[in-house]
């Protein structure tokens, strides 16, 4: 019978794995809201489709899935014998990459809200 | 100097080596994991026959679904996964003795930013009473005849500074009227001779600020 850290580490593994694909096969099929994932909305209630969210998830994803594969490649396959292995460090690159993604996604709410201010008027 | 070494080398503390495990450490770790294996199962069950909703979990008050908090969620995996990862990969299996800086900063980085995105929403009125311009049918029944009784629709407005709507029918003729101003719907008179008209009619609420907010609500003629 195997150790009980091992089970430990199974059911610990199967339940993410699990709750992970809950969560995509409900944004999926619908279940899960993502209505307007991707429209930004203007003062007076008008939405638009918005390119700088679609950049934000692109990096999201991009970020995501990059640091969880440098986790599995450096920690993982490439652990030298005896060391105990650590949470990587994000690079100071994607960090300031996340940074700028952010940055355009604000301005380009910020300058959608001023549109509508100077298009009212106020 | 060699004696100082082996001095120092005397009175440091011994490393602590495991001893065998004990059939209380074994019952309790069995124990522990079942009652955490069975809280797993459950809360997984629960999700999948949705008695716990996630169908707002991305969601703003408004409806919407929020950039924000899906990054939030794909960063919450990924950091989760990543310390599975490490955490079981060694045996024994250990937590790891420190989080970097680099991801606290990428959690500020994206909480900072909805902050901020949450700022830029409510200085405005519009944002702050919800941001989304929306109308929503209140319908007291569903149900008449030919010939019956009327029925007085309401609709709540939100995210719109003027609250007015505007009423419709679809088909806008033989199934009946509604008063554009105050939604109140009149089934068509029951004919003298012949089968009365039955079917379904749609009514449309539309905001007279904004005519992208409607709603529609379905009245079954019996």
């Amino acid at each position: 019978m195997p150790p009980l850290e091992t089970i430990v580490s199974w059911i610990i593994g199967l339940f993410l794995l699990s709750l992970l694909v809950l969560v995509l096969y409900r944004m999926l099929t619908g279940k899960i809201n993502t209505r307007y994932l991707f429209y930004g909305q203007r003062n007076d209630g008008t939405r638009y489709f918005s390119p700088e969210r679609v950049q934000l998830m692109i990096f999201t994803v991009w970020v995501g899935l990059s640091y969880l594969l440098d986790t599995y490649e450096t920690q993982v396959v490439h652990l030298p014998p005896g060391t105990q292995p650590v949470l990587p460090d994000v690079p100071t690159k994607t960090l300031a990459l996340l940074g700028a993604s952010h940055i355009v996604y604000l301005s380009g709410k910020i300058y959608s809200m001023l549109l509508a201010r100077i298009t009212k008027g106020v | 100097m060699m004696l100082l070494l082996l001095q120092e080398a005397a009175t440091a503390a011994p490393t602590p080596t495991p001893g065998p495990v004990t059939w209380l450490e074994l019952t309790s770790g069995w124990v522990a994991l079942g009652f955490l294996g069975l809280v797993g199962v459950a809360l997984l069950y629960y999700i999948f026959t949705e008695r716990i909703d996630l169908s707002q979990l991305i969601s703003e008050p408004s409806g919407d679904a929020s950039m924000s908090r899906f990054q939030l969620l794909v960063f919450t995996f990924v950091i989760a996964a990543s310390l599975f990862l490490i955490i079981a990969s060694p045996h024994p299996p250990a937590f790891p003795k420190e989080i970097p800086n680099g991801i606290l900063v990428l959690l500020g980085i994206s909480a900072s930013s909805y902050l901020v995105s949450k700022g830029i929403q409510f200085s405005s009125p519009e944002g702050a009473s919800g941001g989304v311009a929306d109308v929503k049918i209140v319908a007291p029944t569903d149900t008449t005849s030919a010939g019956g009784a009327t029925i007085a629709f309401s609709a709540q407005t939100s995210g719109l500074t003027n609250s007015d709507v505007t009423w419709s029918l679809d088909p806008p003729m033989g199934m009946g009227t509604i008063d554009p101003q105050t939604g109140l719907y009149t089934p068509p008179p029951k004919p003298a001779v012949g089968q009365a008209p039955t079917g379904n009619v749609i009514v449309k609420a539309a905001s007279v600020e904004n005519a992208t907010a409607t709603d529609t609500s379905v009245v079954k003629l019996v």
